[in-house]
């Protein structure tokens, strides 16, 4: 059986991580907090956009921007395909960068000529360790997302795709299901697809057309840019949400196995000390008992003694 | 003079919300006037000055970022990617960024730096204007 120092010290050092772990859990949890109220902040702007742009296909259903599929089925198959992966830049958050980088393997071995953007220090670790090459990766972390940088991500893509260098366009990011689980998803940035855009609004506009000045073309290409970077941000938030979220659950389970080792560990602690003093006991009784066990003989023979001197003097006397 | 609702959205605040009588946008080709009872159509919004006369007749100026206005039979919709205040502008702010996209510009990056930095250029310079004229 271990001895007490060894447990107690045992016990500190835990004591001491659940300290850690559970500061990362507020940590994470204010983050969190701080993330969503950006997001709800910044949701009506891009869900407007969205809706408008699904009401001017509607009126304008004829426009051909370049940055929208084409109607009829797509019979080229040597397309590049470009990948945005964004993932974290700390583990210690369950399996949340696994996930992800478990479904940017999949699909980057599915199409072997592929672009890769990587968002998130743990992601372009894995790509380096892998001797994936890493076509872009953004300087700045995955930590607290921000418009410009979404807005920088955008500018990047749209250069590619302008210069037809990529063909289609995909991220790589997790969606929150709910508060309790996330998934890894693959979400398709870019071309547009027309049918992504239902408008349901045309009885509110009492009208059945619709102008644009200059053109509906220009008026298009003009707000798609910050319909991407809408979409962008909104999957950088989404992403980094989910981590904090990964995180927060994560710690929460390690705080509670370290209480559940604390609690055992307390038990044994006084197990020990318990059989520590039960043992000094027994030897303190026990060896009081032997001291008295010789004590008594000793009197015994002494008592012995005693009457043997005193018998002889008494038959002296006597005679 | 007929008032007709507005609403103007960015992309981190509701900036304006209420009735007006007229509002006046920079549109690609120059400036673009709108009063109540304005046919339907959608206007690509370039950076630049935004003015609003509200019901009271009180005149609110802005400058915008990039976006578009769509009006409809019942409202206008103003939605631009950012909207400030002149007195909410930081001037030197945007002289530096004035400041760093020339150098940018000068250094002949690449065609997407260039486009970045032609765009911070104009968003600062419309700051800076907007802050000057109505001071």
């Amino acid at each position: 059986m271990a001895n007490t120092t060894e447990v107690k010290g045992r016990i500190k050092s835990i004591r001491d991580t659940m300290k850690i772990t559970s500061a990362m859990y507020m940590i994470s949890s204010m983050k969190l907090r701080k993330a969503k109220s950006a997001v709800a902040r910044t949701a009506p702007y891009f869900f407007t956009l969205q809706k408008m742009i699904a009401r001017m296909l509607y009126y304008a259903p004829d426009v051909h921007g370049k940055y929208f599929s084409p109607d009829k089925e797509d019979t080229n198959t040597d397309k590049r395909y470009s990948y945005l992966v964004i993932s974290g830049d700390k583990g210690l958050a369950g399996a949340y960068n696994l996930n992800v980088l478990k479904l940017a393997q999949r699909e980057l071995a599915q199409h072997s000529n592929a672009n890769l953007m990587v968002v998130g220090e743990v992601g372009r670790q894995f790509f380096v360790s892998r001797n994936i090459p890493i076509d872009y990766h953004f300087q700045y972390t995955a930590e607290s997302p921000t418009l410009p940088r979404a807005r920088s991500i955008a500018a990047n893509i749209m250069e590619l795709f302008d210069r037809r260098e990529i063909d289609e366009v995909y991220v790589i990011f997790t969606k929150m299901k709910n508060s309790m689980s996330s998934e890894a998803e693959l979400l398709k940035l870019l071309p547009l697809d027309k049918s992504d855009y239902i408008y349901d609004g045309q009885h509110e506009d009492k009208v059945d057309y619709l102008n644009y000045d200059p053109s509906p073309q220009v008026v298009l290409d003009h707000v798609i840019n910050d319909a991407l970077v809408g979409l962008i941000y909104g999957t950088l938030v989404e992403s980094y949400c989910s981590e904090q979220n990964s995180r927060m659950i994560a710690m929460q389970a390690a705080n509670d196995s370290a209480k559940e080792m604390l609690r055992t560990l307390s038990l044994e602690y006084n197990r020990i000390r318990q059989s520590q003093i039960t043992q000094e006991l027994t030897e303190i009784v026990s060896g009081y008992k032997a001291q008295q066990r010789k004590r008594q003989q000793r009197l015994q023979q002494r008592k012995r003694a005693e009457e043997k001197i005193a018998c002889p003097s008494d038959k002296g006397k006597e005679s | 003079m007929a008032v007709f609702p507005l609403k103007v959205i960015t992309c981190n605040r509701l900036f304006f919300e209420g009735k007006c009588k007229s509002l006046v946008i920079p549109a690609i080709d120059g400036e673009y006037g709108i009063l109540a009872g304005h046919e339907p159509v959608v206007v690509a919004v370039q950076p630049g000055s935004v003015r609003i006369e509200k019901e009271d007749g009180q005149r609110i100026h802005a400058v915008v970022g990039m976006g578009f206005v769509s009006i409809t039979c019942d409202e206008v919709l103003l939605l631009v990617d950012t909207a400030e205040l002149p007195e909410e502008i930081d001037e030197r702010l945007a002289a530096q960024v004035v400041e760093r996209a020339q150098e940018i510009l000068l250094q002949k990056q690449s065609h997407m730096e260039h486009q970045l930095a032609m765009a911070a250029m104009a968003r600062a310079l419309s700051r800076l204007q907007g802050k000057g004229k109505f001071r």
